[in-house]
């Protein structure tokens, strides 16, 4: 019998192979091989193709598409080819490889009895009947109702293993010599990587209402799966997939990004050669998130006015739990990588009580409706008489969606404020007692609302000339019918709308406590400068204002401009994301918001796709270039940052979630069935937390096809991996990179390339993965153009 | 003015104390492996810094809980310390981390001795 606390071991060891799975509800970006980034990203794709079976690299058919339509460079193919010793891919072009479709996990019956009891422990109030002994932890539970399965095989045997998880996963594992262990629970999980993936999540939400009404760990994951691997005689897991990975995948990869990272390389160096701080003062500063989507509408609204623009993660520094006015529940808002330390309450603003009473009293209508509408759909007794007699309304409604989607969702609007009309809520930012227990408090200390404020400021190099008025941009989604809803949110708010963590900064800023906090600390904010807060609907692009009454009295003429300046960004930034939308014909502001509304729409908007690269300096690096829309942009000013430490949290968290992302999408388009999410027409809701396909297939991670693909044969995301510019000197850069393993792992093991613009010797370098630097242009003609080879003298950074 | 030892009941109980540095990711595993070994309870270090075989480890990143490194620390019988130390070893062959067992003394014995030991 195995030692208990080894195997426990083992099975954390074990674990670490697969990815957890965010729910739905908090869609996040994560890297399907997270637990192989160890390695270096070639043996970790190839080693993701013998657990998971996925590809790992572009398919010949993707690659021959980018080579006819000029995003994979002759020129620099034929380097990248020769450097690799394989010229005889610039004339022979990519081969097929043997498969190039994957399929999910085999229908084995362990796999579809596993995924019929995890579906009914799992759910979250979808069953009408729930199953019972929840609460007694899912080995427990199963153990006392899988006697009763007749689809199990010798089910008496299972009453006799031990009631406690691990002494029974100890039991079922006795037979399998030590030196092995690791690698049987290893295959076991990864059999389905969707659902442990999930239960790997699960088991870590300690606080979780779901986690605490039935509790799971991977550990009781592993007792059933082995029992019922056991009594199906299952000698071997069945591997999820069955992918191959593409030939010569890794040339084809270099090629293709070296062809989108050099021409960028080049026009960031010579922006560097001839920037000129801009020196006229802007009439407002305005602080989106990082987020890909906001290059496009900072790049128009800098077109139409004298406005800054600086790129912040969009939780705006703030590790908070947010809860919304007359919820019981708290949400993250900010990086999975974070424990929220605060929780913040919207509460009735000054002298709206009244208002905000009304709101709650209609609010508890409408559940009211919403709760026996489903319980007369879900009851035994119900539903046909319940059909008799309101299936004309829901009839209509149908009609109403599908007929006219956007005036449809506007009286739905219309009807829900007259039932609940809005009030106006303000964050409670000053630490305020808010239950029975004296750890329940709302806000921040004073000292703790100065740390963040001065922590952010310091961060994205905002310290002094601020302007009138500063916009802190937070952003969000719009779709329906869209159970990736979440997937278009922000990132940083944990798959939230970024609008609560704004308001809270703003009100932080505003405070009169923090701003003399702030003088001692060297950062003088002028008494007539005001922060307001707003959202940026990445749909849409309408940037909606939370107390815009507050900003039209401070300073009338700026807010009324900047109003009109917003539109027509806006009106720019629609007509730009309309050329790349498939069937987005027309007026591009009706449709934008047609997509938003319209509940057969698989793709309101390309979210996150083509994102390549993430650019931390001063904005007038990257002032009036167009970006397409493909970089993650964060403002950093390297002089005011002696010693790396604003730096070291933009590259060890603002990066670390980029390149999740980045992942995200790269492993999604590469092979949709295996590392995605497979065809949206096709997915099935299970439990409110995630997808299958079909009635039981491993829980689908990874993005919809919809989401990366133009259409079947096409994608539409280009599958790079991130590369980073860094703003700063190299030295500098250097150590930051040496003191922090993730980022050792990160670049030394090729996941992310790193590139540093030395604003002090004005030269561009990238480096290798073994730590050594190169000059990205040999000579100051290649600085006006042409690229140098990558063996170009390396400038030695001093390293302390 | 020196104090005297007058308390003729003031008994040094001989135990085992554990510290174990990790990367934030591995504070459940630790916790959960703790209390299942039969310690009581720990003491815990967040954002601790230092020098090991990979270089300078940072203490603490603003944004990154999961890359910081904590420091727990328990005193239990041995008998519990070697469990723990039993199943720090095959994590500590994929991941890095330290742990470091010396010879403690408490007063209170009743506070760090379960009467149930989860692990077998």
């Amino acid at each position: 019998m195995p030692d208990q606390a080894r195997l426990f071991a083992q099975l954390e060891n074990a674990a670490a192979t697969i990815t957890p799975y965010w729910p739905l509800q908090s869609f996040i970006a994560a890297n399907p091989i997270q637990g192989l980034e160890r390695l270096s990203f070639e043996e970790a794709v190839e080693l993701g193709t013998d657990l998971f079976g996925g590809r790992g690299y572009p398919n010949a058919v993707s690659v021959r598409r980018a080579l006819s339509d000029g995003r994979i460079d002759r020129d620099v193919l034929q380097e990248v080819a020769e450097r690799h010793d394989r010229p005889d891919l610039v004339k022979d072009g990519p081969a097929d490889a043997l498969a190039t479709a994957s399929t999910k996990p085999a229908a084995t019956q362990v796999n579809r009895l596993l995924i019929k009891w995890l579906a009914a422990f799992l759910e979250e109030g979808q069953a009408g009947w729930p199953m019972p002994g929840r609460e007694h932890g899912f080995w427990r539970a199963w153990r006392n109702l899988a006697v009763h399965d007749r689809d199990l095989p010798e089910r008496a045997e299972i009453g006799r293993l031990p009631e406690e998880p691990l002494a029974a996963l100890a039991e079922l594992m006795s037979g399998v010599p030590e030196a092995e262990r690791e690698a049987v629970l290893t295959k076991h999980l990864v059999a389905l990587p969707g659902w442990s993936g999930y239960v790997k999540w699960r088991a870590g939400q300690r606080a979780h209402p779901w986690q605490q009404a039935a509790p799971i760990a991977l550990v009781d994951y592993l007792a059933v799966r082995l029992t019922l691997s056991r009594l199906f005689g299952e000698r071997e897991p069945v591997p999820a997939s069955n992918g191959t990975l593409a030939p010569d995948g890794a040339v084809w990869l270099e090629a293709w990004e070296e062809s989108y990272r050099r021409p960028l390389l080049e026009r960031l160096q010579r922006s560097a050669d001839t920037k000129d701080r801009r020196e006229s003062p802007p009439a407002a500063q305005l602080i989106f998130c990082i987020d890909v989507r906001s290059e496009v509408f900072r790049r128009h609204l800098e077109a139409v006015g004298p406005y800054d623009t600086l790129g912040f993660a969009g939780f705006f520094g703030l590790p908070i739990a947010h809860q919304t006015f007359g919820s019981a529940t708290a949400v993250a808002s900010c990086p999975v990588l974070l424990e929220p330390k605060h929780l913040v309450q919207d509460t009735p603003a000054g002298g709206h009580e009244r208002q905000a009473e009304r709101h709650l009293q209609g609010r508890a209508h409408l559940t009211g409706v919403k709760t026996l509408t489903a319980q007369l759909k879900e009851s035994v007794a119900t539903p046909f008489a319940f059909v008799e007699t309101a299936g004309g309304l829901f009839g209509l409604a149908m009609a109403g969606r599908t007929l006219m989607p956007k005036r449809f969702s506007d009286l739905l609007d219309r009807l829900r404020r007259r039932v609940s009309p809005d009030a106006k809520l303000a964050p409670q930012i000053a630490l305020t007692a808010c239950g029975p227990r004296e750890e329940d408090v709302s806000g921040f200390s004073d000292a703790e609302r100065i740390f963040y404020a001065e922590a952010s400021l310091s961060i994205m190099g905002l310290t002094r000339d601020f302007a009138p008025l500063v916009l802190l941009c937070g952003h969000g989604g719009e779709t329906i019918n869209n159970p990736f809803a979440a997937g278009l949110d922000c990132g940083a708010c944990g798959g939230n709308h970024g609008g609560p963590n704004a308001r809270v900064m703003a009100a932080i800023l505003n405070d009169p406590v923090v701003r003399r906090g702030l003088v001692e600390r060297g950062i003088e904010v002028p008494e007539t400068t005001l922060f307001l807060a707003a959202q940026h609907n990445t749909t849409t692009d309408i940037v909606t204002l939370f107390d815009p009454e507050v900003g039209r009295a401070a300073h009338p003429e700026i807010f009324a401009t900047l109003l009109k300046d917003l539109g027509r960004a806006r009106s720019a930034a629609s007509a730009e994301r309309c050329r790349h939308l498939p069937g987005a014909t027309g007026d591009s502001l009706s449709a934008v918001s047609a997509r938003a509304t319209d509940w057969a729409q698989v793709r309101p908007e390309w979210g996150l796709a083509r994102n390549a690269a993430f650019i931390v300096g001063h904005r007038d690096l990257t002032h009036g270039l167009d970006l397409e829309g493909r970089s993650f942009l964060h403002s950093y000013d390297w002089q005011s940052d002696a010693e790396g430490q604003a730096l070291e949290v933009i590259l060890t968290a603002p990066m670390v979630v980029a390149e999740w992302i980045n992942t995200q999408y790269y492993f999604s388009t590469v092979d949709n069935v295996a590392y995605g999410a497979g065809s949206k027409i096709t997915h099935n809701v299970v439990g409110t937390f995630g997808v299958m396909q079909g009635n039981a297939s491993d829980l689908m991670t990874g993005l919809p096809a919809q989401s990366v693909m133009a259409a079947d044969d096409r994608g539409y995301h280009e599958p790079l991996r991130l590369m980073t510019v860094v703003e700063a000197p190299l030295a500098r850069v250097e150590q930051v990179v040496r003191r922090n393993d993730i980022l050792k792992t990160l670049f030394g093991n090729g996941w992310v390339a790193l590139a540093v613009l030395d604003p002090e010797t004005g030269l561009l370098s990238r480096r290798g993965r073994n730590g050594t630097w190169a000059a990205a242009f040999q000579t100051s003609s290649e600085r006006q153009g042409a690229p140098a080879s990558q063996t170009a003298a390396a400038p030695t950074p001093q390293v302390a | 003015m020196t104090f005297e030892n007058t308390d003729p009941d003031l008994v040094f109980h001989p135990l085992k104390k554990i510290e174990i540095i990790v990367k934030g990711d591995k504070k459940q595993f630790v916790s959960d492996l703790l209390d299942r070994s039969g310690a009581k309870g720990y003491t815990l270090v967040r954002d601790v810094a230092g020098m090991g075989e990979h270089g300078f480890h940072e203490g603490r990143l603003l944004f990154n809980d999961q890359a910081s490194l904590v420091m727990f620390m328990a005193v239990a019988s041995d008998e519990t310390i070697r469990r723990v130390a039993a199943g720090l070893k095959p994590l500590f062959e994929k991941n890095t981390g330290v742990m470091f067992i010396s010879d403690a003394r408490v007063v209170r014995l009743e506070h760090f001795l379960k009467k149930e030991q989860a692990l077998g």
